[in-house]
């Protein structure tokens, strides 16, 4: 991917929203990926800080509640490469993309990179617009020719595309190597308490319209909500929501909406992704305690850092506007993400319990 | 732990051992995985039993390809869905990640480049991250691959990731000799580690030994010797023992010890159950000693300072 030039930013943000289908239609692309901190203990908030301000002097948004939380500011990367196409219709893309680094409750590390596409808009082949024109419009990709939105989205959202090899437009990539800055902090001791997998959240937000071919035969453990009641797109309207569990670290969301405001759109997606990374690294700790389990009442010792460092954190939906609920309660209906946590954290408590008991035994004998 | 695997000669055991340590250590419930740095020959696929990587993957997304430049990130081949062996399908209960970086078919050696060694840097500390065991096999000598890693990891980044090595050799005189000069001969692994910034004492006591293909006078397979032979074969044993600890990489650096095996001597692969209990092919002792040594390799006390 080129990369043309890097500006800083710190608030402006390619804030708007997706227009009707039709005339210039918009594709709202970014990846998500999760990991743990590289540290022995939870970071304080001055320590996160520290993280996440990866240019001197950047200004750092912070928040307390529910859950610590901080974000570096949106950092702009220029782009000039084909933008990814199902068909495989090579068609190049021009602008910028906006990527951010967070650290939630002291612990968890994220990276995200997103961009919105606009196909068909203005700028035809072979009239260039200069870099100012991109840089004014932090986070938007140009893109001459004609391309669908469903072929873009589809395109992005395989997990063949990401990591090469190819010239495509790689999110994945520009996350990727966000997410090694920030772990490859000198703040860190590289001592993190357990070993666990990054997860890659991928994500589309596309105008509502006619679902898409092949949609709702997506693969394993996926689930397509109909929040629409009516087919009238209101403002601020969530049509529709896939999301398919590619493997095991990958997964994709396809938003329909109109009307939704994309700063938040992406703050949906990264919260989702910190909870599915929870329930992902929390299922996988659980599942080889279950066959490896000390027995005797003892405590798999596998448990003792989930228990301490990642069960306070699962607070979802906690950071989103009213208007993207819909994508929650749509998928928590469909996938029941609380209801596994909460089947987990009590299998983990009963184990916890057990132990107890087994130490009062062992004091009174 | 990044664990990196060298050997000064070419043909050691260096990566039948390593494969097989990998995935033992993955059996006993670590998150493992397993980098073929040997971009001359690529062999830990053929090693592992996995088809699609015999000799390294094609389509250029391998680790050769990665540390170029052409792609954004290496292939990770989740080895429960790709070793061609019955008894390892499904992933058996309890066991943690095995996972194969696979080198690239038709590498070869290369020159070390500046972006090379950013790359490499970043992605050791990325599966140090993600992975409790990160092997990572190394062609044999002072490679380039050798260079690289020795470079990466006396950077502030890697600094704080714990790395280790461990040398083969076989059990002669020859080879015995040549791998204490790999690890603290001149331009060894201590001695390019510290021109490259690493602390020498502390590069030193992270350097331990692993001997392959020893025969043991002592078992069954020498049973049938003459008296001569017998005492012949004990003889040279002690003076290699003598000579091991001469060279300073005697009893006290030693991780392990694996005995000559007929299957190995034969062909490339992992040593299972199965291949011990129901094929009665391998040698229990083969098998014991390298779970002995896997436990080893992830046991801190084996890797206290001297
Ligand atoms: N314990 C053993 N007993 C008998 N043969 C063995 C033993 N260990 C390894 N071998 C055999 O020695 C040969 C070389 O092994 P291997 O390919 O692992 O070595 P290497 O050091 O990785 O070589 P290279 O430098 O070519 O990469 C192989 O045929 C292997 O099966
Ligand atoms: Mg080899």
């Amino acid at each position: 991917m080129a990369a043309q030039g890097e500006a800083q930013r710190a608030d402006e943000r390619g804030a708007g929203i997706i227009p009707a289908a039709g005339a210039g239609s918009c594709v709202l692309v970014g990846e998500v990926r999760t990991g743990l901190l590289a540290h022995s203990r939870a970071l304080t908030e001055p320590e996160a800080t520290g993280i996440v301000t990866l240019r001197p002097g950047s200004q750092v948004r912070v928040s307390a509640r529910p859950v610590p939380h901080c974000v570096s500011p949106d950092l702009t990367l220029g782009v000039h490469c084909p933008v990814p196409s199902a068909s495989g219709a090579r068609r190049d893309g021009l602008g910028t993309v906006l990527s951010r680094a967070s650290v939630t409750s002291g612990r968890l590390v994220q990276a995200s990179t997103h961009g919105r596409i606009v196909l068909g808009g203005a700028r035809s082949a072979g009239r260039r617009r200069p870099w100012a024109h991109h840089l004014a419009h932090p986070g938007m990709i140009e893109v001459g020719g004609r391309l669908s939105v469903d072929d873009l989205a589809d395109g992005f959202l395989s997990t063949e595309t990401g990591d090469g090899p190819g010239s495509t437009l790689d999110l994945g990539a520009v996350c990727g190597r966000l997410l090694d800055q920030a772990q490859e902090s000198p703040f860190l001791d590289q001592k993190p308490p357990f070993r666990a997998r990054r997860t890659r959240f991928r994500f589309a937000l596309l105008p509502c319209g006619h679902p898409a071919v092949g949609e709702s035969a997506s693969r394993s453990e996926s689930a397509v909500a109909d929040t629409t009641s009516g087919r009238s797109p209101v403002p601020g309207h969530v049509c529709r929501v896939g999301f398919v569990v590619a493997d095991e670290t990958v997964r994709t969301l396809r938003i329909h909406g109109s009307g939704l405001d994309l700063v938040s759109v992406v703050g949906l997606c990264e919260d989702l992704a910190l909870h599915d990374w929870l329930l992902t690294t929390v299922q996988y700790v659980v599942t080889g305690s279950r066959v490896r389990a000390g027995g005797g009442g003892r405590l798999p010792s596998q448990l003792k850092p989930v228990i301490d460092h990642l069960l306070h954190v699962w607070m979802p939906g906690a950071r989103i506007g009213e208007e993207l609920l819909p994508v929650w309660t749509g998928l928590e209906q469909r996938l029941g993400f609380s209801r596994q946590w909460e089947s987990l954290v009590g299998w983990i408590r009963d184990q916890l319990a057990l132990a107890l008991l087994a130490s009062l035994g062992d004091g009174a004998r | 732990m990044i664990l990196f695997a060298t050997s000064d000669k070419g043909g050691t055991g260096r990566s039948v051992t390593s494969c097989n340590v990998a995935l033992r250590c993955a059996l006993q419930g670590n998150d493992v995985c397993y980098l073929d740095f040997d971009f001359g020959s690529p062999t830990a696929g053929a090693i592992l039993h996995v088809d699609a990587a015999t000799r390294g993957l094609d389509g250029g997304r391998g680790l050769h390809s990665y540390l170029e430049g052409s792609v954004a990130a290496p292939a990770e081949l989740d080895l429960w869905r790709h070793i061609e062996r019955a008894e390892l399908r499904p992933r058996p209960a309890g066991a943690g990640r095995l996972v194969l970086l696979p080198g690239d078919e038709g590498g070869g050696e290369f020159p070390v480049d500046d972006e090379m060694t950013d790359r490499c840097q970043r992605l050791l500390r990325r599966l140090a991250e993600e992975f409790e065991l990160v092997i990572v096999d190394l062609s044999a000598g002072r490679s380039y691959a050798l260079q690289l890693v020795l470079e990466v990891t006396a950077r502030p980044a890697l600094r704080a990731v714990v790395t280790r090595w461990l040398v083969f050799h076989r059990w002669t005189r020859q080879h015995i000799v040549a791998a204490a000069g790999l690890a603290y001969g001149e331009h060894g692994i201590v001695d390019t580690g510290a021109a490259k910034g690493h602390h020498r004492d502390r590069l030193h006591d992270s350097v331990r030994f692993v001997r392959t293909a020893v025969p043991d006078p002592d078992s069954s397979q020498f049973a049938g010797l003459l008296p001569t032979q017998a005492a012949w074969l004990q003889e040279t044993d002690a003076e290699l023992q003598k000579l091991a600890a001469r060279q300073r990489i005697g009893r006290s650096v030693l991780l392990g010890s694996v005995p000559l095996d007929p299957v190995l001597q034969w062909r490339e692969q992992l040593i299972l159950d199965s291949d011990v209990w129901t094929l009665r092919i391998a040698n229990l002792e083969t098998s014991t000693a390298l779970d002995a040594l896997a436990k080893s390799v992830l046991d801190d006390e084996s890797w206290e300072g001297l």
